[in-house]
């Protein structure tokens, strides 16, 4: 038990040494936002479009589902992984020119490397995390739980319910009105109900 | 009558660090480096990317090589060794 807790607490002290050395703090932040209502919508879509067009086995669902997410998941890890990395390395020549040293075996350069690896750990876990949240209603009913009626209603509650949650902890970022920023991510997952009911107007 | 070598017990170093690592990791790290007991430092300079500092090492029998180690670790460099104390 106290093993566990010092291990936790090493990686705790890593982690935020990374992010005081690397200054990713608040990009991994956006990321994780950024990539949760990227899971949540996607969700959203797959079980709206395939309700509201026919095919509501929650099977057929949980597939499609899931394959979003770890097509998600690697497209995010992978995308960001390359795109951070230049980042840092970019800022790292950058403080190289002005030191006039190279500074490869230094814990800037560690920290900065370690800074990408884990922006892209919570870019794909931000998406896979929040979309298997939307998803696990259907999951549920393919235990026979719930029904897929009911499968559907709390998919979509939950769905509304965490971009609600991304707004407000957007909000509380942004030190302005949580709850305003709240219905403003809610009115996205509103726009996306209503484009896809159209969609189905029309087909 | 046996006579100990002379000590390293006292430096002061001319360093030139970025803003990142703070002061206070910089120092934390460079205090733990053998036969050091305090270290202390004063900002001489704030440039754009980097700080100049100047850091004063106490110690017994400390290892400059080490510090100088410690220092590279941190993504600094000594610019130059200022005052140099060595005790019997």
């Amino acid at each position: 038990m106290e093993e566990g807790e010092a291990t936790f607490n090493l990686i705790k002290s890593s982690v935020s040494r990374v992010f005081r050395y690397s200054g990713a703090k608040e990009y991994s932040r956006r990321y994780a936002v950024m990539n949760a209502f990227d899971g949540v919508v996607t969700i959203l879509g797959i079980v709206l479009g395939s309700t509201l067009l026919g095919g509501s086995d929650p099977r057929d669902i949980v597939a499609a589902g899931v394959g979003a997410l770890i097509a998600m998941g690697i497209s995010g890890a992978s995308g960001t992984y390359m795109a951070e990395k230049a980042e840092q390395e970019r800022r790292l020549r950058e403080i190289e020119d002005a030191m006039l040293v190279k500074l490869e075996d230094s814990v800037i350069a560690e920290a900065r490397e370690w800074a990408a690896v884990i922006s892209a750990a919570v870019d794909a876990g931000a998406a896979v995390l929040a979309g298997l949240i939307s998803l696990a209603p259907y999951l549920l009913s393919l235990l026979n739980l719930i029904s897929a009626g009911q499968a559907f209603t709390l998919s979509l509650t939950l769905s509304l319910g965490l971009l609600f949650s991304l707004g407000l902890f957007l909000g509380r970022v942004a030190k302005r009105n949580v709850i305003v920023s709240g219905l403003k991510s809610l009115a996205i997952g509103c726009v996306t109900i209503l484009l896809i009911t159209l969609l189905n107007l029309v087909l | 009558m046996s006579k100990h070598p002379p000590s390293l017990a006292r430096l002061v170093l001319d360093i030139l660090k970025p803003h990142v690592p703070d002061l206070i990791d910089f120092c934390r790290a460079l205090s733990a480096v053998d036969g050091v007991r305090r270290v202390s430092a004063v900002v001489v300079e704030v440039d754009v990317e980097t700080d100049t500092v100047k850091i004063t090492i106490e110690g017994r029998d400390i290892d400059f090589e080490k510090v100088r180690e410690k220092v590279k670790e941190m993504g600094a460099a000594v610019h130059s060794v200022d005052e140099v104390v060595f005790e019997q």
